[in-house]
C-alpha cells in the first residue's frame, strides 16, 4: 500500500499576515472605542446629576446662579439653564427680565425661557425644581 | 500683485522652517509655563502670572506669541505649496492624511491655549467647542468630553493641549521632512524676535466676568458665522468640510483643482475681511459698535505693557473672594464705600476701568474713566449688564436727560415746531432760534452734563448723569480729595465719598429751582424781585448761590412733616419708566389721592412685584412678601416705603430720616355734594404759585454769552428780561387729558420775543400761554369759596378787582382790572382770558389745558353771586354744593342772580 500523501493534496487555507494584521489593528481600535464609549457613558452620568437647593427667601424675579437662574412669581419658583440652545455659551449674568447671550447676541424672556431674538429659537431648557416642605428648601436638579 | 513674493520668507528659511522653530519655541516655554500654571484655578493662577511673577509672565507672552507666529507662518507655508501646485510632490496618502489633520489640531491648539486662560471669553470658547462637537450625529458626546472635558473638568483639555497636540503636530512635521531640528541660524533669529516682542506686548487676558466674548483672532470670523445661523451643525460641517476638500486635493485633476483652489482663496480673502470687520465693529453682546468704542473696549487685543525682567515684584497674597485686579494692590486700604459697592467684591474697574492687569502705574491708569456715571460713560460703567444696566437704559430716555417738554415748548413759541407734544433730545440741538435760545438759557439743566470735576457739585455744575444725586462726598471725603488734589495724600488710606440712595432735596434744588420752582415753593421760597439792598431780614429773606433773592411765603405740609422729593417721587418717575416722556406730569404717577384715598386704598402684595427693581429692594430689605405696598393709581407704581396695615391705615417711612408718617384718607368734605365733583385736590389745596408776567426776550448780539450745552462762551446770547413777580393763589382752569377735571394753572409764557434781533425779517411774537401748576404748597387748610367764586385771578381775569352790582331787580358783574391792556391782544397783562369772553388758541404751553368757557365762567360767578351774601359755611351754600339747581330754586325775594 501506498501511504504516501498524493502531492496534488491542496494545502489547508491560512490568514495572510496582511489580512491578519489589519484584523488585529481593527480589533484593537474596536476595544479603545468601546473603552473611550464607556467612560464618556460614566462622565455623562456623573455631569448629569447634580443638585442645588435654595431657601424660601428666593427674591421675586430672576436670581442667577452661574448653571441656571430662578425665577420666583408669587409662590411658585421656575428653573432654567443658562445655556444658550444655540451654540452652548452661558447666558450673562442679569438682573433684568430679558437674558442676554454675549456670544452671539441672542436674548431670551426670563419669566419663560422663550427666545426673543435669534440665532437661537430654542427655548432655555426648564429644570426640574420642587419645593421640598421637610427642609423647606426649593431643590433645582439638572 | 504676485502673491509669490510671500515667499521671500526664504530670506531667512521657508515659512515650514519658521512654524516648526515657533512650534519648538511654544512647546519649550508652554512646559515652562506649567509649572505655575494652575488648571483647577486657571484664571486666579494667570492673573497672579501677570501680576507678581515677571519672568512668569514674559515666558506667557513668548508662548503665546510664538504660538501666533507658528499658526501663521503654517498658513503661509500651506498657501505658498498650494499656490506652486507642489502638494503633489506628497505621494503618500497618509502623509497627506496627517498633514491635513494636522491643521485641525493645530486649530484645537490654538483655541484650547484661548479656552485655558480660564477668562470669560475662554470659558466660552469651551462650551462653543463642546456644543460644536456635541452636534455631531451619533458620535457629538464622545467627541465632546474627549476634546473639550466637562463644565466643571479642565484636565481633558488641559491634557489635550500640552500632550496629545503638541506630540502629534511633532510627529507630522518629522513625517512631512523626516527631521525635527530647524537651522541654528533660523532658530536664533526667531528666538530674538520672540524675545523681543514678548517683553513689549503682553499676552492678552480678558475679564472673569465680560460680555465682549469674541474668542480669539482667528475664530472670530466663525462666531460671525454662528451668528448668522441657528443651526451651529452646518458652521462645523463647513469647517470640516473644507479640510476634507484639501485632503483629497492631490486626487482631483488639475484643472478642477486649480478652480477649487481660486474659489479657496478667495474665502480665504473673504474670510479675513469678515475677520476684521469683527474685530473693529463687534462689541458687547456681539453688537455693531463704532471705532471710538472699539478703542475703549475693555479688551483690547495688542497691549503695550513692557515687561521689566530686571525687577523683581513683591507678591501681595490676596484673599480668594476678592476679586482680581491690581488695582488693590495700592487701593485696598480706601474707605468710604458701602457694601453695595464694596470694592473687595466689584472691584474698582467695573466703574472707573484702566488696566486691572497691570502693575505699572501709569499704566494701570491709562483710559481710567475718572467720573464714572457721566452719561459718556454710563453704558460702560454703572449701566453694565450685571450692575444696573435696566436702570441705566431707562435714564438716557428720561425726561431729566432728553429735556425734550422744554424744548418742545420753547420750539412751539418759536414756530420751529407745531405741536406742543413733539419729542426732542437736547443732545440733538441745533442754531436756529429757539435753539440758541435753549443752549443760552435753558440747556444747562440735563442730565447728559458732564461731571468734570470732583468733589460736591457745585451750584450752577448740573448733571453728571447718575453723580448728579446718588455721589456724596461727606466732609471725610471732601478733604481727602483736597489732600489728594493737592499730592499731599497717601493715597491707600484715602476716603472713597459713597455711591448712595439717600438723595437729599438740596440735588433738586438746583434744577428745580427754575421755571416752575417747585422745589423753592416746597420749601415755602418764592424767588423776590426785591433788590437785595432793600432787605435785612434773615429769616424771611434767603439767597441761593447764584444770588436770586427768595422771600418766604409759606412751605408745603409735607415739607413740615420732613418728606423729602424722594419721598413720593420714585425711581420710575425721577429716572424715567423707559418712555419717551413729552412733558413731566406725564411722568409723573402720584397723585394726592393715592396716599390719601377716598375709600381703600391701591394696593400689591410684596411678594407680588412684578418689576425687578422693586423685587430687589424688598428682598433686600426683607419685606414680609404677603404684606401690602402702596401703588399709584396711574402707572401702578409701587411706593416701596410704604406699607398698609390690616385695616386699611397707610403708613409712610420717610427714606432719610426713617421716621413713619401716618397717611390720612381725604376729608368727607372733601367728596360732600356733587358740586365740586371735578375739582381737583391741588385746586383747593394749593396754597401759592409763582407767577410772572411781562417777560421779554431778545438777543442781543454784543452781549457775551455761554452755551450751556456745549460749555463754551459765546458772542452773543437771548436775554431774558423778567416782568413783575408774584406768589399767590393759583389761576383754575381745566385739564381735557384728565377727565375734564378743574386744575391749578399759571403763566407759563406771558411774554414778547424779539426774533427780529436775532435774524431780521423774523418779526416779534407775543404769546399768551399759562401751563399746569404743580404748585408743591399743598396745606392741610383749603382755599375758601370766595377765593375762587369771587376772585377774577382764580378765574383767568387777571388781577383786579371784580364786584357784583346790583340795581333793583336785577345783578351784574362788573370787572376792573390792576394791569394796563397788553397793545397786543388787549387783555389785561395778566389775564389768561378777557372777562367774560372766551379765550383765544393756543390757551396754554401744554395740550389739553385751557380756561374757562364762558358758560363756565358764568356758573362759577352765579355762585360767586350767592356767595356776596351768604357764608362760605351757611347751610344755603352748603345745600347749593350738594344741588346748585335745586338750591336755586328755592331762591327769595331778596336773592337777586346775575342778570346777563
Amino acid at each position: 500500500m501506498d501511504f504516501r500523501i498524493p502531492y496534488q493534496m491542496v494545502k489547508p487555507q491560512v490568514l495572510s499576515r496582511k489580512i491578519f494584521l489589519r484584523l488585529l489593528s481593527a480589533l484593537i481600535t474596536s476595544f479603545f472605542l468601546w473603552i473611550w464609549y464607556r467612560i464618556n457613558e460614566y462622565q455623562f452620568k456623573n455631569d448629569s446629576q447634580l443638585e442645588f437647593r435654595h431657601n424660601d427667601d428666593i427674591p421675586g424675579g430672576l436670581s442667577y446662579f452661574g448653571k441656571y437662574y430662578l425665577f420666583r412669581q408669587e409662590n411658585s419658583v421656575t428653573a432654567f439653564s443658562t445655556t444658550c440652545t444655540h451654540a452652548g455659551c452661558r447666558i450673562g449674568k442679569t438682573y433684568s427680565s430679558v437674558l442676554q447671550c454675549g456670544c452671539h447676541g441672542s436674548q431670551f424672556e426670563a419669566s419663560t425661557g422663550i427666545p426673543l431674538r435669534g440665532p437661537a429659537y430654542k427655548p432655555l431648557q426648564k429644570l426640574d425644581c420642587q419645593f421640598d416642605s421637610k427642609s423647606g428648601q426649593w431643590i433645582v436638579r439638572m | 500683485m504676485n502673491w509669490h513674493k510671500l515667499r521671500k520668507f526664504e530670506f531667512l528659511d521657508t515659512a515650514g522652517w519658521i512654524a516648526t522653530t515657533s512650534l519648538l519655541l511654544c512647546a519649550f516655554s508652554g512646559a515652562l509655563l506649567a509649572i505655575p500654571y494652575d488648571f483647577n484655578r486657571a484664571y486666579q493662577s494667570v492673573f497672579e502670572l501677570v501680576l507678581f511673577d515677571n519672568f512668569g509672565s514674559f515666558i506667557r507672552n513668548f508662548h503665546y506669541w510664538s504660538a501666533q507666529l507658528l499658526f501663521i507662518s503654517v498658513l503661509v507655508h500651506f498657501y505658498d505649496h498650494l499656490s506652486k501646485s507642489t502638494e503633489t510632490n506628497i505621494k503618500s496618502k497618509r502623509i497627506w492624511f496627517i498633514l491635513s489633520l494636522a491643521l485641525i489640531v493645530l486649530g484645537y491648539e490654538m483655541l484650547s491655549g484661548f479656552i485655558l486662560k480660564g477668562d470669560a471669553a475662554g470659558l466660552q470658547a469651551r462650551r462653543i467647542l463642546s456644543s460644536l462637537l456635541e452636534s455631531f450625529p451619533l458620535t457629538g458626546n464622545m467627541l465632546r468630553t474627549a476634546f473639550a472635558g466637562t463644565e466643571d473638568h479642565w484636565l481633558v483639555v488641559y491634557v489635550q493641549h500640552i500632550a496629545t497636540g503638541t506630540i502629534f503636530l511633532l510627529i507630522g512635521i518629522y513625517e512631512h521632512v523626516k527631521r525635527i531640528w530647524p537651522k541654528l541660524k533660523t532658530f536664533v533669529v526667531v528666538s530674538i524676535v520672540l524675545i523681543i516682542v514678548s517683553i513689549f506686548f503682553r499676552a492678552p487676558l480678558g475679564l472673569a466676568e465680560s460680555n465682549q466674548l469674541k474668542g480669539p483672532w482667528f475664530f472670530v470670523g466663525i462666531q460671525e458665522m454662528l451668528h448668522w445661523t441657528s443651526q451651529p451643525l452646518y458652521v462645523a460641517i463647513l469647517i470640516l468640510g473644507s479640510f476634507a476638500i484639501l485632503f483629497f486635493l492631490p486626487k482631483i485633476p488639475s484643472t478642477g483643482r486649480k478652480y477649487i483652489k481660486r474659489v479657496m482663496f478667495s474665502f480665504g480673502i473673504l474670510y479675513f475681511l469678515v475677520t476684521l470687520l469683527v474685530l473693529i465693529f463687534r462689541g458687547d453682546n456681539w453688537q455693531w459698535i463704532n471705532l471710538k468704542e472699539n478703542l475703549s473696549s475693555n479688551e483690547p487685543m495688542i497691549i503695550f505693557d513692557p515687561v521689566n525682567l530686571l525687577q523683581e515684584k513683591v507678591r501681595i497674597p490676596m484673599p480668594e473672594n476678592q476679586k482680581p485686579e491690581s488695582c488693590l494692590l495700592c487701593h485696598s486700604k480706601m474707605k468710604g464705600l458701602s457694601d453695595s459697592h464694596n470694592p473687595t467684591i466689584i472691584g474698582c474697574f467695573s466703574c472707573h476701568k484702566g488696566d486691572p492687569f497691570s502693575s505699572d502705574k501709569n499704566r494701570s491708569h491709562q483710559n481710567m474713566i475718572k467720573v464714572p456715571g457721566n452719561f459718556s460713560n454710563v453704558l460702560q460703567t454703572c449701566g453694565t449688564q450685571d450692575c444696573h444696566q435696566e436702570i441705566a437704559g431707562r435714564m438716557l430716555q428720561s425726561l431729566m436727560t432728553t429735556q425734550s417738554g422744554i424744548i418742545a415748548v420753547d420750539k412751539f413759541v418759536f414756530q420751529e415746531t407745531k405741536s406742543l407734544d413733539d419729542t426732542f433730545h437736547i443732545k440733538n440741538l441745533g442754531y436756529s432760534a429757539g435753539d440758541t435760545h435753549l443752549r443760552n438759557l435753558c440747556a444747562g439743566c440735563h442730565l447728559g452734563n458732564e461731571k468734570v470735576n470732583t468733589g460736591n457739585a457745585a451750584w450752577l455744575e448740573r448733571g453728571g448723569g447718575c453723580n448728579a444725586c446718588h455721589l456724596h462726598y461727606n466732609k471725610e471725603a471732601a478733604e481727602s480729595m483736597t489732600r489728594m488734589a493737592s499730592g499731599s495724600s497717601n493715597e491707600r488710606e484715602e476716603i472713597h465719598p459713597t455711591i448712595d440712595i439717600q438723595v437729599s432735596d438740596d440735588r433738586c434744588k438746583s434744577c428745580h429751582s427754575r421755571s416752575g420752582r417747585i422745589s423753592l415753593n416746597y420749601e415755602g421760597w418764592n424767588e423776590s424781585t426785591v433788590s437785595k439792598w432793600e432787605v435785612n431780614d434773615s429769616l424771611h429773606f434767603s439767597m441761593l448761590p447764584d444770588k436770586r433773592l427768595l422771600e418766604y411765603i409759606q412751605d408745603d405740609i409735607h415739607h413740615k412733616k420732613g418728606l423729602a422729593c424722594i419721598d413720593c417721587h420714585n425711581s420710575y418717575e425721577i429716572m424715567g419708566d423707559g418712555k419717551h416722556q413729552r412733558h413731566k406730569e406725564d411722568a409723573v404717577n402720584i397723585r394726592c389721592l393715592d396716599c390719601h384715598p377716598n375709600g381703600k386704598p391701591n394696593s400689591v402684595m410684596a411678594g407680588t412685584l412684578a418689576d425687578r427693581e422693586s423685587q430687589m429692594i424688598t428682598w433686600l430689605r426683607k419685606y414680609d412678601p404677603k404684606s401690602s405696598i402702596l401703588v399709584t393709581q396711574k402707572g401702578r407704581q409701587p411706593l416701596l416705603n410704604t406699607s398698609i396695615d390690616s385695616i386699611g391705615l397707610i403708613t409712610l417711612v420717610d427714606k432719610l430720616n426713617k421716621k413713619a408718617h401716618l397717611s390720612k384718607p381725604i376729608s368727607p368734605s372733601c367728596s360732600n355734594g356733587k358740586g365740586h365733583d371735578r375739582l381737583s385736590c391741588e385746586s383747593c389745596h394749593t396754597a401759592w404759585v409763582p407767577q410772572c408776567i411781562g417777560c421779554h426776550n431778545a438777543y442781543e448780539k454784543g452781549t457775551s454769552g455761554f452755551d450751556l450745552l456745549t460749555g463754551k462762551a459765546t458772542k452773543g446770547t437771548w436775554v431774558e428780561y423778567a416782568g413783575k413777580n408774584f406768589a399767590e393763589p393759583p389761576v383754575l382752569g381745566i385739564s381735557e387729558k384728565d377727565e375734564s377735571k378743574i386744575v391749578t394753572a399759571m403763566p407759563g409764557m406771558i411774554m414778547t420775543i424779539d426774533k427780529e434781533s436775532f435774524e431780521p425779517g423774523k418779526g416779534k411774537s407775543f404769546h399768551r400761554l399759562y401751563t399746569t401748576a404743580s404748585g408743591h404748597t399743598t396745606q392741610r387748610e383749603v382755599r375758601n369759596c370766595k377765593s375762587c367764586h369771587n376772585n377774577p385771578l382764580a378765574i383767568g381775569f387777571g388781577r383786579g378787582t371784580l364786584d357784583y352790582l346790583i340795581s333793583g331787580k336785577t345783578g351784574r358783574w362788573e370787572f376792573k382790572p390792576q394791569f394796563a391792556l397788553n397793545e397786543n391782544d388787549h387783555l389785561p397783562e395778566d389775564a389768561w382770558i378777557g372777562f367774560l369772553k372766551e379765550g383765544k388758541s393756543p390757551f396754554s404751553a401744554r395740550k389739553g389745558l385751557r380756561p374757562f368757557t364762558v358758560r363756565e365762567q358764568k356758573r362759577i360767578l352765579e355762585a360767586g353771586s350767592c356767595l356776596t351774601c351768604h357764608d362760605d359755611k351757611s347751610i344755603v351754600m352748603g345745600n347749593a354744593l350738594s344741588d346748585f339747581e335745586q338750591t336755586k330754586k328755592k331762591c327769595t325775594i331778596h336773592c337777586i342772580l346775575p342778570d346777563w
